[in-house]
């Protein structure tokens, strides 16, 4: 690990300030120390922000709002959150190890960096680490890598299951800057490998996140995650999908569908919603709406197994939600 | 290792981000000869061999025991996944844990 100077701060003022002259905040440090210690992220200062007051959790008819402080095991773990967004839990629990979860906050969740080997070995060429240095990720050992979202630059997954929820649940990001407060479509939140790297998300140098709404709607007490690894427990997902649906009169009047370890960025598919709905449940529904999953996938060497697996994962998630 | 009572990976951890927090290690879990209930158990049941990831397995026990997420030895699994055991003492260390909840 590199020397760093560290700073704690208990005001929102003085995060402000301190991000806009540092710019790392830390909040559960699990991506950060992590990264830190592999010399893969070298910051000169870390701001500690957990004195800050984004620690609420609260259920209303308009939905949830979770503060970004708030660690992943206590938003798992509320039993509003358990029986009426039973997918974020889900997403959350299928996540990491107990002790990371206790660890990791909302916040820092959904600012994970990649989980690409090549990026994380300083050694190996990644222009995601090293802007311009080439990825051997792409032509290497590509098994885990991205089949949709991708570019020459970069292949690697979105490590990140909430951030698949968050993305199905259409959720909203709250952030605070020097000049006030704005919202960010979760939608937006994420970006693709374009030709600016460094550029993983819409946030701004210095910017807290400090809260993310999802709105309530009929179809998010049905709803769950499925995770499909290699390991049963404690492993990133060769392919995830988070389903919520709005199932009436034997109808499906709503379809939320997103799908993880296969893309880039959390990636939603609403082709596949489009197939459902209007549909009455049953496996005809699901089977011919899964079809859709992988559509646009670029497959590496050693990952096409992936467009079969999405389409499968997708399948059984919409048979384990809404029926068969 | 637990901070004020909850489970979190030390490697992970800055120590200078705990000013003040309660800090529990393996070194505090034995009350003087006496053995906590789970590292009794632990010997019991023959839940290590080379002993390196021992510390680490009985602190998440501990809490693990303490959560409540010890209903099943599948349970027990889930909640203990994460803490290594390169010799393969899992089952023996579920044992532990399971036999010690059921007795807390």
């Amino acid at each position: 690990m590199h020397p760093f100077a560290f700073s704690r701060v208990s005001t929102v003022t003085a995060a402000l300030n301190a991000g806009a002259r540092y710019g790392r905040y830390i909040a559960g440090g699990t991506t950060l120390v992590d990264l830190m210690r592999e010399t893969v992220e070298r910051p000169a200062h870390v701001v500690d922000i957990n004195g800050l007051p984004y620690k609420d959790i609260t259920v209303t008819r308009q939905g949830l709002h979770v503060g970004s402080l708030v660690r992943m095991s206590e938003l798992a773990a509320h039993p509003e959150v358990r029986a009426t967004y039973p997918l974020l839990s889900q997403a959350l629990e299928l996540g990491a190890s107990a002790q990371l979860r206790n660890m990791a906050s909302i916040g820092g969740n959904i600012m994970q960096r990649p989980r690409c080997p090549y990026f994380r070995d300083v050694h190996s060429a990644c222009n995601r680490r090293d802007p311009g240095s080439g990825c051997d990720a792409r032509h290497g050992d590509n098994r885990m890598q991205a089949i949709l979202g991708t570019s020459t630059h970069c292949v690697a997954t979105h490590p990140s299951d909430l951030a698949v929820a968050l993305v199905a649940l259409d959720a909203v990001i709250q952030v605070r800057g020097l000049d006030g407060t704005r919202s960010i479509p979760v939608q937006d939140f994420f970006l693709r490998p374009g030709d600016t790297l460094q550029d993983e998300h819409s946030l701004r140098p210095g910017e807290p996140i400090t809260s993310l709404t999802v709105p309530a709607g009929a179809h998010t007490r049905r709803s769950g995650y499925l995770k499909v690894r290699d390991r049963q427990s404690y492993e990133f997902a060769l392919a995830s999908a988070a389903v919520a649906l709005d199932i009436r009169g034997g109808v499906v009047r709503g379809a939320r569908v997103a799908v993880g370890g296969v893309a880039t960025v959390p990636w939603r598919l609403p082709k596949v919603e489009e197939a459902l709905v209007g549909k009455r449940p049953g496996r005809r529904t699901w089977t011919d709406a899964a079809a859709l999953a992988a559509e646009g996938a670029v497959p590496l060497s050693e990952n096409a197994f992936k467009v079969r697996l999405v389409e499968r994962t997708v399948r059984r998630q919409l048979m384990t939600i809404g029926g068969q | 290792m637990l901070v004020d009572d909850r489970r979190v990976n030390a490697c992970l951890t800055l120590a200078v981000m705990h000013q003040g927090a309660r800090v529990a290690t393996i070194e505090g879990l034995a009350r003087g000869e006496q053995l906590h209930p789970l590292q009794q158990a632990f010997i019991d049941h023959d839940g290590l061999q080379c002993g390196y990831c021992t510390p680490g397995q009985l602190m998440s026990g501990v809490a693990c025991i303490a959560e409540g997420h010890t209903g099943s030895r599948e349970e027990i699994r889930e909640w203990m996944s994460g803490n290594l055991c390169r010799c393969g003492a899992y089952t023996n260390i579920v044992s532990a844990i399971e036999q010690t909840a059921k007795e807390a």
